[in-house]
Formats: structure tokens, C-alpha cells, sequence
């Protein structure tokens, strides 16, 4: 009793172990196969688990309180049965529905994998010969159990040598250890309900049902699993050496190196020993070589269309921001581009600089020039562009590139480019030169800005003008007219008065010259009347006083002098 | 399991309930025909009123016009069904975010403005009211019907804008250009056969930036203000006029009072003279003597005078010592 | 028992894996590329149920059938009259050649970057060959808009055409703005072009108002000089009137007439503002000097 709780425990450590393990590989190669058997795993510890807590509590717990923990106990694994089934459903869903994922860092997923096979394969063989020796059946069964563990791990593993050929089995190898999954889970809650319906234990139910997996515990199942896995079962047999049956698996692998796929638009090329064998190389489907080191094989796709950024790159990560609209200066600062003055910054022909972005795309013409040939394609299309560019635009002004011919200057470039190409025969294809963005360098944008704001300014200064000479002239045009009007007034005022006072005195005369005298005396008189009232005046006798006076004496004012006013 | 003889011992609830529970394998059994129901019964479906149905079998359309009601299709994955709501007008916003303006933001200006055919800047932001008129090209042959009905009516609206005056599109012309947005915009959603009809496009707002608005309404106030001030000429008009009309009014009617006391006086004057004449003929000398005497005794008292003594007055006489007001 | 339950469901589970890997559906939207390990043998456009081998000896692929909009941020672009602008575009495209297409650029993303790629360049070579006044004019003779997206249009869908196994419907203009830069400076003219409005109306006001406050002043003017002569007219008659009324009394006795009339003048202004200096054999002091001895 002792030891199987010790080893219970071991076992539920290691397991542990390893789902922290496959949960880590899952995360990095993005494999539904890696989680599924990451979450299989989990799912056997929590019924190690129920298991386990089932034993200590039969050993601490008095016999008279078992009945109702077994219940709570049996409730418990009724929850956590459907737990594991939920998580196996949503998975075969993945598996069923979900398109097939690219795999990545699958060397290191394989090597992973592999590691996790011999943990779980050694834990079985613990298990199993432990079992035998106490003949505990219990943990014979569990020891079957874990040994399932290592045949879905390998599952998966062959599903990631697909995934090196080239065939994306991962989804597959998914569905189907949501299968294992859901079996578990499924025998979870058959045995938690049957055991509360009973009112018997959990633990002795599972015991006495050959406590684990279904397919383990179903001999007609385990034959023929044991049938389909006869390669490894055989090593098994053969020698029961632990070492062996791994030795096995790195064999396959190894033959496994032989196979090949070919995508869409991929040619591959093999050499044997380094020798080339078939210069045309080999176009889409499955193909064999011999396994390495004899035979190597290299491919690349022919018709992908390839592209190469000069004088910016461009930054996926940064591709969250909301960046509406690029101006010339922007686009180097925020969004996905970042700049590279030192590619994109050309010489124009009228010695100007100007920043010229510049995109190639090109294709592989020629697979074994290309592979043979070419180091690095991405640099070597990327120095000739960035020189043919600087070749041809050396040779415009730079008005024009920012303008008129720029279409025109795409198409040199590119045939320069195809020359130096075809020199260096490197079995590519330009297939397009694209400027996207040409500008002045960044430094004189605002200049450059300024002509068009400066064409605004003008704009602004004429309607400033016209703006004061709408304000003037009509001002100037209605007091013209008022002039005209105050100057009619004022002939019309004269006319008037002349008018009026020629009648008057019209009148007056006719008058006058009917009687003369006595007229002109009364008119005199009238008139001295009127003005002479109100003045200061002095009345001199002209024989008053032989010298003449100085009058302001009499009254220290101006006066009027007025003399020889006689009867 | 429990070897106990039953009928000796009192039923636990847990028995009897046991007890009245059917077997497991009823209860499987009834359990699988209830999935199996439900299974057949999920393709159970009802189409609204305002719904039009598209049925594919295997992803292929079957029927892409089943009218408003309860229909059966074959349940998944066998049959699918769509049921774009064909009567329902929707709308999408041209300018400007319906995000933004739920969350109370304001549009971004490189969506809302518009560059005008004289090189303004001016805001829009358009209203679009769509619905789906054909359902199978509305759920199968573009992408996204409803952005494309955005990018759409943006392209038309600057096309239209640029091609107007800023004072043509802020007055005379607004819904000349929405016309042509509905129709133009409709060109380019039969051309990509994107299922959806426009039934209108509205402007929400339309007007001048920020920056400028102010100018922009001054032009409106400069526009009363010349009317104000002619009415204010008119006004002065009408005040002087009148006011004008009575001073020449009165000035005729001062000449006229004028001449009457003019002629009055002259009348009475006259007959005083004659008067005067009469008595003059009766006694010449006296009548002169008197007349000069009288005179003089009105006139001496109110006069200044001063006697210089013609004989002993040699030289200048020193004036100063006549004082002003001294007699 | 439980064994007749659980393997049951468990191969169910298997078949179901089975059949998915060998029936599929194809839908409206899309095409399906069967590959044989990894050579393309079919390409499926007609939607509805098909069978293939399964996995791994035929997988699939499926590509969006559908019109697909591709959006690309606006550029900022020089126009032949050197101004500068941002031009915002869409792109209506949809794949053509799917197998091309899966060869060439295998994905959506991919091919947006590549139609990023020659649409930018395009509409840059089309921008430079014509001036502003062709996007946006008030003459509906200088604008080319359409012209130049066609143009830009022909290019991209030729070249992506070949390249890609991608046509291209339309490559749309969406938006037509200026730079930040220079928007100040066009506020600024607009601003002024408001500015001479605003003063054309004022002044053509000030301009009105002058005109009817000077021509109702001339009015006034008229009004006052003509009431002027009358008032002239009428006092010449009175004074006439009284002229002849004088005239017809006075000439009885012109020489006491003067006489009566001069000493009446003397009373009215011989007043307190006179000063009468008087020599002492004035006549009028006769009395006062020589006493009454003389007379």
C-alpha cells in the first residue's frame, strides 16, 4: 500500500512535469496536436489525482463517515469527467473545422516530444513491473494507462515528421487524441455515476473494473493497438532493453529524412553527396531520396513573388497603430516604416538630393543558378537595385522624379537592373521596380511645402488687396456721388438765392423809381437805423478840437468813428 | 451489493428514489431520442417579415428567396441559412465614425474634410441609408457591402466636392450633390454587384473648418450690415425731409408775416405822417422847433457827452482825466 | 456495458475525423485548390459537396471567391504644378487565377502588400503628369479625375493581372487633402477671401448709404434755398408794398418828411453807446453858452 502511493505520487510529479512540458512546446509551435496531448496529460493527472485522494481518504477517514465523502468524492468526478470531455469536444472541434496551421521551431517541438515519450515510456515500465512485483492490479492498469500516454505522444510526433516532410497532419493527430481524451472522461463519469447510483466506492469500482483507460482495459483494443504499433512492440519483445525501442524510433526518423514534399510553385533540387543529380530539379508532389547523409535536398518556389524594401523597412509589429494617411515626413516616424537614410538618400542629376523609396519584386527564373549561385538573393537584388537606381536617377533633375517621369525612370532602372542581373546570372527575374515614395530629404520638406504654402500666401496677399479695394471703392464711388449731389445742392442753393433776392430787390426798385428820394432817404435812414443801434459810436463837432482825437480814450475800446453828421 | 433483506428495513429517500428511476438503459434510450429531436428539430426556422431567406445545401445557394414564416431546412452541417433583413434601412457614416460620436468624440479631420473645386477646405459628414435588395449577391459576392457602401460615397462625395465652389456646396447645391451621391455611389455598388441599394444620402453637417467659420460668418453679418446701413440712410432721409419741408414752410410764412407788418407799418407810418404833415402845414416854425426839441430831450439823457472849450483848449487835451462814465 | 457504449462513440468519433478528411464543402465564396501532396490536381469553384483522399494524401485549400476591398493608407503625392497633396485610394480586387495566386503570393496580407506596392508607384507616375485643377477645379472641363483613376487602374490590373492571378476592378480616389503643413496657409487665403466679401458688402452698404444721405441732403438743400426765394419773393413784395405806401405819403412834403423822418432816427440809435464830443460855440450849446441875453 505504501509504495503504490509512493509510486502514485511519482507518477503524478512526472506528469505534472511533463504537461508543463508539452503546454510550453504547444505555445511555441503553434501545434493543435502538442495542446490536445498536453491537455490528455492533464486529464490523467486529475484522475491520478481523484484516485489518490480517494486512498488517503479510506485510510484516515473512519468508516463510519466514508459513506458521505464518497459522494462529495464521486460528485467531484462526476464535474471533473465532464471537465475533460468539454476540452476533448472543443478540440476534435479545432481538429474538424479549423484550417491547418503553419508549424514552426519544429526541430526543437520534435526533440521535446521525443524526450517526453522516453519520460512517460520509463514511468509505464516503472508502474507495470512494480505492480507485478506487489501484483497490485491497480497499478498494472495505471502503468498500461501511461504507456497510452507515450503512444498519443508519439502520435503526435509522427504528425510533426509530416510537418518536416512537408504534409500538415497536425489537426489529424489532434482529432485524434481528442478522442483519448474524451474516452477518459467519458470513463470518468460512467464510473463516478455508477459508483454514487451503487453507493459503492470510486476507487473500488475503478479497481474492480482494471482501473484506466478503456482501450487499455478492453483486451480486444489493446490487440489491436498492439497490432498496429507491431514495429515497436517488436523491438519490445525482441529485447527488453530500454534501450532499444527509442533506438527504434530514431530509425524511423531517420528513413523518415528520405521523404519529401513539394508545394505549389516549389522546385526542389537533390544532390547526392553534394553532386547535383537532376538539374531541372523536382516540381510539386510527394518525393523520395535516399535518407541523409547520402542525399540532401534544397527547395525554394519558383513562382512566389519576392520583395525587397530599399531605403525603408517595413515593421510588422508595429502594425496595431492607427496611422490614417502618411505624409512625407511622417512616414518615417510613426506606422510600420522605418527609415533608411543611407539606401533611399540618391544624388539627382541636377545635384540635388532627393529620398527616393524604392520596391523590387522579383521571382527565381532559374532554380539552379539561383540555389547555386546565390548566397544571399534578398542582398544581392537589394545592392543592384539600390546602385541602378542611383545610376539612373543621377542622370535626372530632380523635378523631374518628383514629378513628370517617374514612370519612366521605374522602367530604366529596371532594365539596368535586369543587366546587371543577367551578369551576374543569379537566376532571378525583376519583375517589378515600384518608387513608392519620393520626396526632397527630409531636411528641406518644409521648403518644398513652403512653394505651395508660399502659392497660398500669394493667393492671400491678392485677396488682402482686392479685400481693401472692395472696401474703398464702393466708399469712393458713393462719396463721389454724394459730391455731385452737395454740389448740385449748392447750385441749386444759388440759384435759388440769386433768384430770390433779384426779385426781392426787382421789387424794391420797381418802387424805388416811382418816387427816388424819398425813398433812398427812408432806405438810408433804415438802415443806419439798424446798423448804427448797437454800435459804440462818437459824434465829433468838426471844429471841436484842431488836432484830431485819439477816440479809444473816450472809452478804452475800439469805437467807430463817425464825422460830420450834420441836420 | 447490499445483502441486507429490504422489506425489514425503513426506505431511505435515497432508496425510494432510486427505486422510482428508470433503468439505465431507458434512460439512454431516452436520452439518445431526445438528441436525436433536438438534431432534427434545430432546423426548425423562422424568417421575419422583414427577412428574406438563403438556403445552401452543402454551401451551394438552393433557394436564396424563401418569403417570411416557419420553414424546415436539413439540419447542420447539412443546410445553412442566411437571413439578411431586405426591408431594413440601414445607415453608414461618410466623414466621420459612429464610434467616435457615440463615445462623444469628435471626427477626424482627415475624414471629415473635403478639398473644394477653388482649393477650400470644408467639413462634411454624410449620412447614407441603405438596404439589401438582393440577398444572394449581398451575403456572396463582396467581402463587405456595408464598408463598401462607405468607401463608395466617400470617392463620389470628393469627386462632386472637388468639382464645386465652397459656396456653391455650403448654399445653393446641397441636395444637387446628394442626388448625385445616392445615384453615383449606386454605379459603383451595381458595378461590383454588391446586393445593396442606397434609398438616400444626407447631410449632417456641412460647413466651413474651425479655423475659418468665423470669417465664413462675418461674410453673413457684413451681408446685414450693408442692409442695415442703407435703411439707416433711409431712415436719416426720411427724418430730415419732412423736418426740412417745415423750416422752408416756415421761413415762407416768416416772409409773409414780413411783408404784412411791413405794409402795415408803412401804412401807419404813413398816416402818422400825414397826420404830422397837417399840423406842419398850420404852423411851420413852431412845429419844426418843436420837433427838433423833443428830439433832443429823448436823446441827451441816454447819450455820453463832453464840451471842448474851443478858445482855451490849447493844445492836447490831456484826456485821461475824462474817466469813462464820469460826467 | 460500458465498453458496448464507450468504443462505440470513440470509433464514431474516428469516422466523423474520416469524413471530414474526405468530403468537403465548397461554398459560395470561395475556391478550394485540392493538393496531392503538394501538387495542385483540381480547383474547385463551383460551391457545393466534393470528395477528395483524405489527409495526408489530399489536403485543400480554400481562397476568398468574393469582391475584396483593400484599403492602403493615403500618400502624400506632387502634382505636376509641384503642390502637394494626400491622396487616399481603395482598391476593388478579387483573386482571378487562384492557383497563381496561391503560388505567387499564397495570402491575403501578402497580396495587399503587393497591391500597396504598384498601386502607390502608379498613382505617384499618374499624379506627376497632371496638375491639381485635374483632381479638383470648379471648371468641369479641367478635371480628370476619372481619367487618372482609369489610367492608374489599366496599369495596376494589367500588372497584377500577370503577376499575381489578382484583377483589379477599380483602384478608387477616396479622399483628396493637403499636408498639415500647408493647411495654415489655406485657412489663412480662405480666411481673406471671406475678408473681401465681408468688405465688398460692408462698403457696398457704406457706399448706398452715402449716396441716399447725400441725395436726401441735396433734397433738403433744394427744399430750403427754394422756400428761400419765396421768402425773398415775398419780402420784396412787402417792402415794395411799403415802398409805395411810403412813397404816396411821403412825397406830399419830401423836405419835412426828412426832417421828421432824420429826427426819428436820431432817437432810435443815438442811445447809451453814443459819445457826442461838442465844441462850446456849438450851435446846439448856444443857449447854454451865451445865456438868454441873445435871444
Amino acid at each position: 500500500m505504501n509504495l503504490k502511493v509512493r509510486i502514485a505520487i511519482i507518477s503524478v510529479v512526472i506528469n505534472v512535469f511533463l504537461v508543463g512540458i508539452k503546454f510550453l512546446l504547444a505555445r511555441w509551435t503553434y501545434s493543435s496536436s502538442i495542446l490536445a496531448d498536453a491537455i490528455h496529460s492533464l486529464s490523467d493527472i486529475l484522475v491520478s489525482l481523484l484516485v489518490l485522494s480517494g486512498l488517503v481518504l479510506s485510510i484516515l477517514i473512519k468508516k463510519s463517515q466514508t459513506a458521505r465523502w464518497r459522494k462529495v468524492e464521486d460528485i467531484v468526478a462526476i464535474a471533473v469527467g465532464l471537465f475533460i470531455l468539454l476540452a476533448a469536444v472543443q478540440i476534435f472541434a479545432g481538429a474538424v473545422a479549423g484550417p491547418p496551421k503553419e508549424l514552426i521551431r519544429l526541430p526543437i517541438a520534435l526533440v521535446g516530444i521525443f524526450l517526453c515519450i522516453l519520460v512517460s515510456g520509463f514511468v509505464a515500465r516503472l508502474k507495470i513491473r512494480v505492480g507485478e512485483e506487489q501484483s497490485s492490479r491497480s497499478l498494472v492498469a495505471d502503468g498500461y494507462h501511461s504507456r497510452m500516454d507515450m503512444y498519443s505522444s508519439i502520435g503526435v510526433m509522427s504528425g510533426l515528421v509530416g510537418g518536416m516532410i512537408g504534409l500538415n497532419l497536425d489537426a489529424q493527430a489532434a482529432g485524434l487524441i481528442a478522442l483519448l481524451i474524451a474516452a477518459t472522461g467519458l470513463e470518468v463519469i460512467y464510473g463516478a455515476v455508477k459508483a454514487l447510483l451503487r453507493g459503492t466506492s470510486l476507487e473500488e469500482y475503478w479497481l474492480a473494473n482494471l482501473f484506466g483507460h478503456p482501450l487499455v482495459g478492453s483486451k480486444k483494443t489493446w490487440r489491436l493497438g498492439r497490432k498496429s504499433l507491431e514495429i515497436i512492440l517488436w523491438m519490445r519483445h525482441r529485447s527488453r532493453s530500454l534501450v532499444l525501442w527509442p533506438l527504434g524510433i530514431i530509425i524511423l526518423l531517420w528513413l523518415s529524412s528520405g521523404l519529401y514534399v513539394v508545394s505549389p510553385g516549389e522546385r526542389a533540387l537533390v544532390f547526392r553527396f553534394g553532386r547535383l543529380l537532376d538539374p531541372s530539379g523536382q516540381g510539386p508532389g510527394l518525393h523520395v531520396h535516399l535518407p541523409w547523409p547520402v542525399d540532401m535536398m534544397q527547395k525554394t518556389s519558383m513562382s512566389a513573388m519576392r520583395r525587397v524594401e530599399i531605403g525603408f523597412r517595413t515593421q510588422p509589429t508595429n502594425w496595431g497603430e492607427d496611422v490614417r494617411s502618411y505624409q512625407w515626413e511622417s512616414r518615417h516616424i510613426v506606422g510600420k516604416y522605418t527609415k533608411k537614410p543611407e539606401e533611399s538618400i540618391m544624388f539627382t542629376g541636377d545635384e540635388n538630393f532627393i529620398d527616393i523609396n524604392t520596391i523590387v519584386q522579383y521571382q527565381v527564373a532559374e532554380i539552379t543558378s539561383f540555389l547555386l549561385h546565390v548566397e544571399d538573393p534578398e542582398t544581392l537584388v537589394k545592392s543592384a537595385a539600390e546602385e541602378a537606381i542611383r545610376i539612373v536617377v543621377a542622370m535626372e533633375p530632380l523635378d523631374d522624379l518628383l514629378t513628370s517621369e517617374r514612370s519612366r525612370v521605374e522602367k530604366q532602372i529596371l532594365e539596368v537592373l535586369h543587366k546587371t542581373l543577367a551578369n551576374n546570372d543569379a537566376g532571378i527575374k525583376v519583375t517589378a521596380v515600384k518608387l513608392q515614395d519620393v520626396h526632397p530629404p527630409l531636411e528641406v520638406v518644409d521648403a518644398f511645402r513652403e512653394v505651395a504654402s508660399a502659392r497660398e500666401d500669394k493667393n492671400r496677399l491678392i485677396n488682402e488687396a482686392y479685400a481693401y479695394r472692395n472696401e474703398v471703392l464702393p466708399r469712393a464711388r458713393g462719396n463721389v456721388v454724394g459730391e455731385i449731389h452737395k454740389a448740385e445742392a449748392e447750385k441749386q442753393e444759388r440759384i435759388h438765392h440769386a433768384r430770390g433776392e433779384a426779385q426781392k430787390f426787382m421789387a424794391l426798385f420797381g418802387e424805388y423809381q416811382k418816387a427816388r428820394e424819398v425813398t433812398e432817404v427812408r432806405m438810408f435812414l433804415e438802415t443806419m437805423e439798424q446798423s448804427l443801434t448797437g454800435l459804440e459810436k462818437f459824434i465829433v463837432e468838426p471844429n471841436a478840437s484842431k488836432e484830431p482825437l485819439d477816440l479809444r480814450f473816450f472809452k478804452g475800446q475800439e469805437a467807430e468813428i463817425y464825422e460830420g453828421v450834420e441836420r | 451489493m447490499v445483502k441486507k433483506d429490504q422489506s425489514l428495513l425503513p426506505k431511505t429517500v435515497f432508496q425510494q428514489v432510486k427505486a422510482a428511476l428508470p433503468t439505465w438503459r431507458k434512460l439512454a434510450l431516452i436520452g439518445s431520442f431526445c438528441l436525436v429531436g433536438f438534431y432534427l428539430l434545430s432546423g426548425t426556422y423562422v424568417v421575419q417579415p422583414n427577412e428574406l431567406g438563403v438556403v445552401r445545401r452543402f454551401g451551394r445557394v438552393v433557394n436564396d428567396r424563401v418569403m417570411p414564416g416557419i420553414h424546415y431546412h436539413l439540419p447542420w452541417p447539412f443546410e445553412k441559412i442566411n437571413r439578411p433583413k431586405t426591408l431594413q434601412v440601414k445607415v453608414m457614416s461618410v466623414g466621420f465614425r459612429m464610434v467616435d460620436k457615440m463615445k462623444g468624440l469628435g471626427p477626424q479631420p482627415e475624414e471629415t474634410q473635403k478639398l473644394t473645386g477653388d482649393e477650400n477646405i470644408i467639413n462634411v459628414q454624410m449620412i447614407v441609408q441603405y438596404r439589401v435588395g438582393d440577398p444572394r449577391a449581398y451575403l456572396f459576392s463582396v467581402e463587405s457591402p456595408r464598408w463598401l457602401v462607405r468607401k463608395a460615397a466617400e470617392s463620389c462625395l470628393t469627386e462632386i466636392i472637388g468639382s464645386m465652389g465652397v459656396d456653391q456646396v455650403l448654399t445653393t447645391d446641397k441636395l444637387i450633390i446628394q442626388e448625385r451621391v445616392k445615384t453615383e455611389a449606386q454605379a459603383i455598388l451595381d458595378e461590383y454587384a454588391c446586393g445593396l441599394r442606397i434609398s438616400g444620402a444626407y447631410f449632417l453637417d456641412i460647413s466651413p473648418p474651425a479655423e475659418v467659420a468665423f470669417a465664413f460668418r462675418d461674410v453673413a453679418s457684413a451681408r446685414e450690415d450693408r442692409n442695415r446701413l442703407i435703411n439707416e440712410a433711409h431712415g436719416y432721409r426720411n427724418e430730415k425731409l419732412p423736418k426740412v419741408r417745415g423750416q422752408a414752410q416756415a421761413m415762407v410764412k416768416e416772409a409773409e408775416a414780413y411783408r404784412t407788418e411791413r405794409v402795415n407799418r408803412a401804412q401807419g407810418e404813413a398816416e402818422r405822417f400825414l397826420a404830422v404833415l397837417k399840423e406842419y402845414r398850420e404852423s411851420r416854425d413852431v412845429t419844426e422847433t418843436r420837433l427838433y426839441v423833443e428830439a433832443v430831450e429823448k436823446i441827451f439823457p441816454k447819450i455820453r457827452k463832453y464840451v471842448l472849450d474851443r478858445e482855451h483848449g490849447e493844445g492836447v487835451v490831456d484826456l485821461k482825466m475824462i474817466t469813462p462814465g464820469q460826467e | 456495458m460500458k465498453r458496448k457504449l464507450i468504443v462505440p462513440l470513440i470509433l464514431a468519433g474516428f469516422l466523423i475525423l474520416l469524413l471530414n478528411s474526405i468530403l468537403f464543402q465548397v461554398d459560395e465564396t470561395e475556391f478550394v485548390i485540392i493538393t496531392q501532396f503538394g501538387k495542385p490536381v483540381r480547383v474547385i469553384s463551383t460551391a457545393g459537396l466534393q470528395v477528395k483522399w483524405p489527409d495526408p494524401a489530399q489536403s485543400l485549400r480554400r481562397l476568398d471567391r468574393r469582391l475584396l476591398l483593400f484599403d492602403p493608407e493615403a500618400g502624400e503625392f506632387l502634382t505636376q504644378d509641384k503642390k502637394n497633396v494626400l491622396v487616399d485610394t481603395y482598391i476593388g480586387w478579387r483573386i482571378e487565377e487562384p492557383l497563381k495566386f496561391l503560388e505567387a503570393v499564397k495570402e491575403r496580407p501578402v497580396a495587399e502588400i503587393f497591391l500597396a506596392d504598384i498601386a502607390s508607384a502608379t498613382i505617384g507616375a499618374a499624379l506627376g503628369n497632371y496638375p491639381l485643377s485635374a483632381l479638383a477645379s470648379i471648371d468641369p472641363l479641367e478635371i480628370k479625375v476619372d481619367q487618372i483613376m482609369e489610367e492608374v487602374s489599366a496599369k495596376c490590373r494589367d500588372k497584377a493581372g500577370r503577376d499575381y492571378g489578382i484583377e483589379i476592378l477599380q483602384v478608387h480616389l477616396k479622399r483628396l487633402n493637403l499636408p498639415d503643413q500647408n493647411k495654415e496657409s489655406v485657412f489663412q487665403r480662405m480666411r481673406t477671401e471671406r475678408e473681401r466679401m465681408a468688405k465688398k458688402y460692408r462698403s457696398e452698404g457704406e457706399e448706398e448709404a452715402i449716396k441716399i444721405r447725400a441725395e436726401a441732403d441735396r433734397e433738403c438743400r433744394a427744399i430750403l434755398s427754394e422756400a428761400y426765394e419765396q421768402a425773398q419773393k415775398i419780402i420784396g413784395e412787402g417792402d415794395a408794398e411799403a415802398a409805395r405806401v411810403y412813397a404816396a405819403a411821403f412825397n406830399r412834403d419830401p423836405r419835412f418828411y426828412k426832417l421828421v423822418r432824420t429826427l426819428e432816427s436820431y432817437t432810435k440809435f443815438l442811445n447809451e453807446k453814443t459819445t457826442v464830443v461838442l465844441s462850446t460855440d456849438s450851435e446846439l450849446l448856444k443857449l447854454l453858452t451865451e445865456g438868454k441875453s441873445q435871444k
